[in-house]
């Protein structure tokens, strides 16, 4: 953890981009066959923006905030039983693919579009990789039905996140440093 | 915005129990749960409903907080109940595609199903009876051992605060633009999926560029009144009294006994 390194506006920085990532549980763009929501975006957004320390501890602060009981998994849900329940290992990815994603951007000193599509791209791999291994384990799913349920349904809605993420964070990037 | 999971004023004793035992029940139940046989997780679904009466917490709160999920559970369960093996009911069979509706499986969705209500119910249990600035305290408290791995505990529980105080400021923010991009003629409800992201990319680059500009101006707020890091204290201090140091020793030896149950049965 960048512990030495964290300034004030660092630490305003991230808990903003924590109350993005929880406000992204409530905007729901119905597309088919799942309606998605914006929280990948933002954690995204997040990883371009913040780098990868900042980005995964603004994460936690997402958990946390669902911990402690404010509305902000998807669906309105909160309290720990989500984070333990079979869904939970999604949250859990959104940390490490968040330093992931925000070190894999850093790595190139202006990374391109495709750069930053390849770094999200990872990044998602982390999450369903995470997601799948609970929904496995707590459901008692077998890997491929796991994979079938968790999986497959959110492709087409995280590929047109990961294109708008790449879009808005190569607009703003220059206007906003940390 | 859903309302579930927020706290109710209340005074029972789950209320004025320390947060810190509440915190550490609700975690050992999600981990024990989950390996722990039939009957037993049947107890724990029962004393889980006890506890909900002995915290005065009305029913419809709890069916508010397990309806979103409904859908996730009942998936869970007929995934069970279709896909597992063991002796088909006759009943509904469907041989060309090669699955039936089995007994074993629907014993087995019904009891994951079961363990799933029983984490949700805890955790609702735990944050309507506990007021956010308590959570916060308590999850301070337990990540204090991370200190040593030089974890910025003292900063995530401001981080915490400042997000939850910048949660409305955003939804805010969100209308204002909304309301400027309307009224300078954005087609913002387009029917074609290219003009709907179009108007996000538009909406979603002012909003964040407005909110940053915010947050600097919190971050040279909170610097201009010589904030630093580190080592805080805070509004709230949390302190064992001798009812809470017994809840914690029945809790443990009830999960003791129960997990001694386990291995019996």
């Amino acid at each position: 953890m960048a512990s030495k390194t964290l300034s004030v506006k660092g630490i305003v920085y991230a808990s903003l981009m924590g109350a993005l990532t929880a406000a992204g549980a409530f905007i729901i763009i119905p597309l088919p066959p799942v309606p998605i929501t914006a929280q990948t975006f933002f954690l995204n957004i997040a990883a371009i923006l913040l780098g990868g320390p900042l980005a995964a501890l603004s994460q936690m602060i997402y958990i946390l905030l669902g911990v402690i009981g404010m509305p902000v998994f998807s669906g309105g849900k909160a309290g720990l039983g989500v984070l333990f329940g079979p869904t939970g290992g999604y949250l859990i990815g959104f940390v490490i693919a968040a330093f992931v994603t925000g070190t894999i951007i850093r790595m190139k000193k202006s990374a391109g579009i495709f750069w930053t599509i390849f770094a999200m791209f990872i990044g998602m791999t982390v999450i369903y990789g995470c997601g799948v291994l609970q929904l496995a384990v707590v459901a008692k799913l077998g890997f491929k039905k796991a994979l079938a349920v968790g999986v497959l349904p959110f492709i087409p809605g995280d590929a047109i996140k990961i294109l708008l993420a790449a879009i808005i964070g190569k607009q703003i990037r220059l206007r906003i440093r940390v | 915005m859903y309302h579930t999971g927020f706290y109710l004023n209340g005074t029972s004793p789950i209320h004025r129990l320390d947060p810190r035992v509440k915190l550490a029940a609700v975690i050992v139940l999600s981990m024990v749960i989950l390996c722990v046989k039939p009957p037993i997780v049947i107890l724990v679904a029962a004393v889980c409903l006890c506890i909900v009466f002995a915290g005065s917490i009305p029913l419809r709160i709890i069916g508010q907080a397990v309806k979103p999920l409904i859908i996730f559970v009942g998936l869970i369960f007929f995934t069970h109940a279709f896909f597992s093996e063991g002796e088909a009911i006759a009943l509904v069979n469907l041989p060309y595609l090669n699955i039936s509706l089995s007994r074993n499986g629907m014993e087995e969705g019904g009891l994951v199903a079961l363990r799933f209500l029983c984490l949700i119910v805890a955790a609702v249990i735990l944050t309507t009876t506990t007021t956010p600035s308590r959570m916060i305290a308590a999850i301070k408290y337990v990540l204090g051992p991370f200190k040593r791995l030089h974890v910025p505990v003292d900063d995530i529980a401001v981080m915490m605060m400042l997000a939850m105080r910048l949660l409305p400021l955003l939804l805010m923010e969100k209308e204002r633009v909304e309301t400027a991009q309307k009224t300078r003629g954005c087609d913002l409800q387009g029917k074609r999926l290219a003009v709907r992201l179009k108007a996000f990319i538009r909406l979603t680059s002012t909003i964040l560029l407005g909110v940053f500009r915010r947050a600097d101006e919190l971050a040279l707020a909170m610097e201009a009144r010589c904030y630093n890091r580190g080592e805080r204290t805070a509004f709230v201090e949390l302190s064992m009294r001798k009812t809470d140091y017994g809840i914690a020793a029945v809790l443990i030896v009830a999960g003791g006994v129960l997990l001694g149950l386990n291995s019996f049965i």
